[in-house]
């Protein structure tokens, strides 16, 4: 009986151990099946921003291989990790890469990117990004900082030793410092970040007009229509719904373009009233009253 | 004769001819040499870099970067103000899940047991000022034992008072307020013990950067009245605190504090040392998961009330504003 219930027991322990070696070698089948297709994938993220080609060029944009003369760019020009993109003065390119991330750069731009990574580099100057969602984002170093986007079209200015500045027109993008731990910001879309690149910390986001940004600027309207303008489209909207129900207030406040110097506007021309006003008092009546 | 005028004639034709084509020359010549330099004035004055007055070389204008080429590539960014809406209301709920090492608090024949202590509380804090805050609350918490079911209780916490900031102080905050605290069973609301204190607390934080605050505090809790009064003890104790922020959800938290308590009747004063580690994960604005870990150490001139405990736990919490 006992040896009956050994042998059963034994027999039941093989079935067990049959079972356990056939469910971990499904197992080890799915698994080794879900590595390899996320190596695969990771493996076609990566290769993703092996190469750009060149898909807009005005006026004078220029190749700096690290191994060779500078040259001209032109229109599908391939450029590939040790490539360096330089724009001159009131020139822009536009670079699409093979996942569709565009990188639109504006004048006096020095742009290059890191072969089979998603690291982007901007040496100084002006650019747009625009990152496919689901394509496994991108990270664009700068000297002291670093933003990292997913799905995201952003604007960034940078001139080293003076200041960065990031505005997300749609998506959400995280800004951080190099080099401090947990010193980071989420930008929202239509929020903007100047940051000193020498200073210590990070400063709040502030909010921006994203319907007269996206009028006014150049590496938006000097190009085709974005892919992302339906989403960026969305966000005005949101931002108009913010500001009609009070959310939002006009501060008319305004940097015009680049830099960080702040214009005070006067949309009720209030200024212009008084000193109309004042230049009537001052002028001698046309009748003197006795 | 003839010949000799003809050559004299050539030789004025020829003189003059000499004579203009100097001139000429010397004309062509100094009309070269003016559209020489002017190309050259004109190529000096491109070529010369004018800076912009007072613009340093760091691209600062009067402490504010200067404007740059890429102006009309970024376009023009009008600041709009998000006018913050302030939601006094907070309701909030939580199941945290320890272990204890020491349920009845002994110095010997300790025993362990696995406390679940959910928590509800509603606090309203209406803004008076800009940094006077009102802090009027209910807070209920159930402890259930797992093992030593007869040491089962409830918390009943009903406060009111106020928060006051000082932001020429280090954003020093000042709190006060009464409590009513009513220990029952968890299946009844007879209380058996209930206790009136007076709490002042005066707290100053130290930011690191953006993600990390160092604070300091000292904390007075006087009672007034207790029921029954044998119990009834002040509580005055000086901590210290320590937060991380290591990501925008993930925050870690350290805090040490030293707290006397003396009893006011039967001589007896406690000295507790109570180190604590934390650390949160946002789910979502309203969503906090979270892992918890004590150590303290009670001394009391009545050595029979010396005591060690060590506690650690987890627990999931919820938070709305409105």
């Amino acid at each position: 009986m006992k040896i009956t219930t050994a042998t059963s027991s034994g027999c039941l322990l093989q079935k067990r151990s049959r079972i356990q070696f056939s469910l971990g070698k499904r197992l080890r089948q799915s698994s080794s099946f879900l590595l390899l297709a996320g190596l695969c994938l990771s493996a076609a993220n990566g290769a993703q921003l092996k190469q750009a080609r060149v898909s807009q060029v005005i006026k004078d944009v220029k190749l700096l291989p690290a191994q060779a003369a500078p040259r001209p760019a032109v229109v599908s020009d391939e450029v590939r990790e040790g490539t360096a993109v330089r724009t001159g003065i009131e020139s822009r390119a536009e670079l699409t890469f093979t996942d569709q991330t565009l990188a639109r750069l504006g004048a006096n731009t020095i742009f290059s990117f890191t072969e089979g990574t998603r690291n982007l580099d901007l040496g100084g100057g002006a650019m747009l990004l625009r990152v496919p969602k689901n394509s496994g984002g991108a990270k664009i170093h700068t000297a002291a900082v670093t933003a990292a986007i997913t799905g995201t079209t952003v604007l960034l200015e940078y001139h080293p030793n003076a200041f960065i500045k990031f505005i997300v027109l749609e998506g959400v993008a995280r800004m951080f410092r190099k080099n401090r731990v947990g010193e980071s910001v989420l930008v929202h879309a239509g929020q903007m970040l100047i940051v000193n690149p020498n200073g210590e910390g990070l400063p709040e986001p502030v909010d921006v007009d994203l319907e007269r940004l996206i009028k006014t600027s150049l590496l938006i309207n000097g190009f085709p229509p974005l892919l992302s303008l339906d989403l960026i489209d969305r966000q005005i909207a949101t931002q108009r719904k913010a500001l009609s129900e009070g959310d939002l207030v006009d501060t008319n406040l305004v940097i015009f373009g680049g830099g960080t110097g702040v214009s005070l506007l006067d949309p009720t021309n209030a200024n212009l009233i008084d000193q109309a006003n004042a230049n009537e008092e001052r002028q001698p009546s046309e009748f003197p009253s006795h | 004769m003839a010949f000799m005028r003809s050559v004299v004639f050539s030789r004025r034709v020829s003189l003059r001819f000499v004579l203009l084509l100097t001139l000429t020359l010397a004309v062509r010549s100094a009309c070269g040499q003016s559209t020489a330099a002017d190309r050259a004035r004109l190529l000096q004055s491109q070529s010369t870099f004018t800076p912009p007055t007072r613009v340093s070389a760091s691209g600062v204008d009067q402490d504010y970067a200067a404007s740059s080429p890429n102006d009309e590539d970024l376009g023009e960014q009008a600041i709009l103000k998000r006018v913050e809406t302030y939601q006094p209301f907070i309701l909030e709920t939580g199941v945290p899940i320890y272990y204890t090492s020491n349920v009845a608090l002994v110095d010997r024949g300790r025993v362990s047991d696995v406390i679940i202590a959910p928590v509800v509380g509603l606090t309203y804090a209406p803004q008076f000022s800009k940094t006077l805050y009102g802090e009027f609350g209910v807070r209920q918490q159930f402890f259930y034992y797992q093992d030593f079911t007869s040491f089962n209780f409830a918390s009943l916490d009903v406060f009111a008072g106020g928060a006051y900031y000082i932001p020429e102080l280090n954003n020093l905050a000042l709190r006060a307020n009464l409590d009513y605290n009513r220990l029952t069973g968890t299946d009844n609301f007879d209380d058996f013990f209930s206790n009136v204190a007076l709490n002042v607390n005066a707290e100053i934080p130290f930011r690191i950067g953006r993600a990390q605050q160092v604070s300091v505090g000292a904390n007075a809790s006087v009672s007034l009245y207790a029921d029954p009064d044998p119990p009834r003890r002040h509580d005055l104790s000086l901590y210290t605190g320590y937060t991380v922020n290591v990501s925008r959800n993930f925050s870690l938290s350290a805090s040490g504090s030293l707290i006397v308590r003396p009893y006011t009747e039967g001589g007896r004063t406690d000295v507790s040392e109570v180190l604590a580690l934390g650390a949160n994960y946002r789910i979502r604005d309203w969503f906090t998961m979270s892992a918890f870990t004590s150590f303290v150490a009670n001394q009391s001139n009545r050595s029979a009330f010396d005591y060690e405990v060590f506690n650690i736990g987890g627990g999931v919490s919820f938070t709305w504003r409105f």
